[in-house]
């Protein structure tokens, strides 16, 4: 197909598009004299938008993790397991980012992200006794990050990750600890703020995005 | 209009014209902050409960004159400050804070080469002259304050995008450092050397909101 050299931007005003990416795992383990262990998970973040203008897109980001699984435990002289669900999380975000189209190929873009996120963990500590920690987490973040972008072809760009910022943060977690042999425990509420003006730059991560037909 | 957009703060605009010189007579002043805490409730079954916070804010603010063109002399002064607080009902009664304070004056003088109408470099030699401060009490002890002083130099390169001609964001960058301090505390003392080049970009630096107000002919 014939291409002017000069060649007009690609036009992006209505077009939609998808990046995501997703994981599971499952394992088990069996040795001699221990009983058998076993861990499985998923982890999912996928983000939805649309071009507004030519130099604009906004939308949706969601994500959630989940790990799990049998783990041993020593406890009272002997090798137990403990089953059930050691980690999960769940955010949901919404995002601008605004472009700088440098010619046909290639481009960078950038721009605020707002979410909430909720993170919860349980685990064991048996230094002193056995104790089990349960962590619940509320975090409002407010970042900024920055990538680049190649088109590859009509349908798919690669994207790179340029830097960051984790402008400001609040956050509210709540612990629970219980030592599973004295039946007894305590409770924490914590509240954390930050505000930092800097910025990270990553190690480069890659992505992919597919553009949807209109 | 054309919008042109900056990659770390997209909905900053460009304004129409830039002048990319640094002209004498113009002045500067720049601030930033950082601020970020926790406040924790700890309540163990059935006996009382402790409380502990920790705030830190750290301020900065600078001003500066172009004594000639991309040359500027200029002054900051900086504040860290650090309350701590943790207050227990658990078993006996126990409370105790220590505070942590430090302000630092550093007059410098920063050289300026302009990239472009919108990107620039400086280098910046100066030094830190700093007041120290300390002070802690709890239910066990007396109360104690210390004082202190630090003495340093140092010199690193930074950059400038000027988002309009007279705003701008900078940052401090540190592919080349150089920085001799002197801390004294009433119960310490300490000298610190250190030098380094990098070509690698650090991963983390700080930015600094400030603003270039050209003498009015």
């Amino acid at each position: 197909m014939a291409c002017s050299i000069t060649g007009a931007l690609a036009q992006y005003e209505g077009k939609r598009f998808v990046s995501a990416s997703a994981g599971i795992n499952f394992g088990t383990q069996k040795q001699d004299d221990y009983p058998s262990t076993n861990g499985y998970g998923y982890n999912f973040n996928a983000g939805f938008g649309k071009f507004k203008t030519q130099n604009m897109a906004r939308g949706w980001s969601v994500g959630s993790v989940l790990a799990g699984g049998k783990s041993g435990i020593f406890r009272n002289g002997e090798n137990e397991t403990d089953s059930g669900i050691s980690q999960f999380g769940a955010n949901v975000g919404y995002f601008w980012q605004y472009y700088k189209h440098f010619n046909d190929k290639f481009g960078v873009f950038g721009g605020p992200n707002i979410g909430v996120a909720y993170n919860y963990t349980r685990g064991y500590d048996t230094s002193n006794g056995v104790t089990e920690t349960k962590n619940r987490t509320f975090t409002l973040p407010f970042s900024l990050s920055a990538g680049a972008y190649y088109t590859l072809n009509e349908r798919w760009w690669i994207t790179g990750s340029l830097g960051f910022s984790d402008l400001f943060m609040v956050g509210y977690t709540h612990i629970d600890v219980e030592n599973l042999d004295l039946k007894t425990g305590s409770n924490s509420n914590v509240f954390t703020y930050k505000f930092t003006p800097s910025i990270n730059f990553p190690s480069v991560s890659l992505g992919l995005r597919y553009f949807f037909k209109n | 209009m054309k919008k042109i957009l900056l990659l770390v703060l997209p909905w900053m605009l460009l304004a129409k014209t830039a002048t990319a010189q640094f002209g004498q007579g113009t002045k500067h002043w720049g601030t930033t902050i950082s601020f970020e805490g926790s406040a924790q409730r700890h309540k163990p079954d059935n006996v009382g409960e402790s409380k502990l916070n920790n705030h830190v804010i750290s301020p900065s603010v600078q001003f500066g004159k172009f004594t000639k063109d991309n040359l500027m002399l200029g002054l900051r002064l900086n504040a860290y400050l650090n309350f701590y607080k943790t207050k227990s009902e658990v078993v006996t009664e126990y409370e105790s804070s220590n505070n942590y304070l430090n302000v630092t004056l550093s007059p410098f003088i920063r050289k300026y080469k302009t990239l472009s109408p919108k990107w620039a470099l400086f280098l910046e030699p100066g030094l830190n002259l700093g007041y120290l401060r300390s002070w802690s009490k709890s239910t066990n002890d007396d109360d104690e304050s210390q004082n202190g002083f630090l003495a340093g130099a140092y010199i690193y390169p930074g950059i400038v995008y000027r988002v309009t001609p007279r705003f701008a964001l900078e940052a401090d960058l540190n592919l080349l450092s150089l920085n001799l301090q002197y801390a004294s505390m009433n119960k310490s003392d300490s000298f610190g050397f250190n030098a380094g080049i990098t070509s690698s970009i650090q991963q983390y630096f700080g930015i600094r909101a400030s603003w270039y107000i050209a003498k009015s002919n």
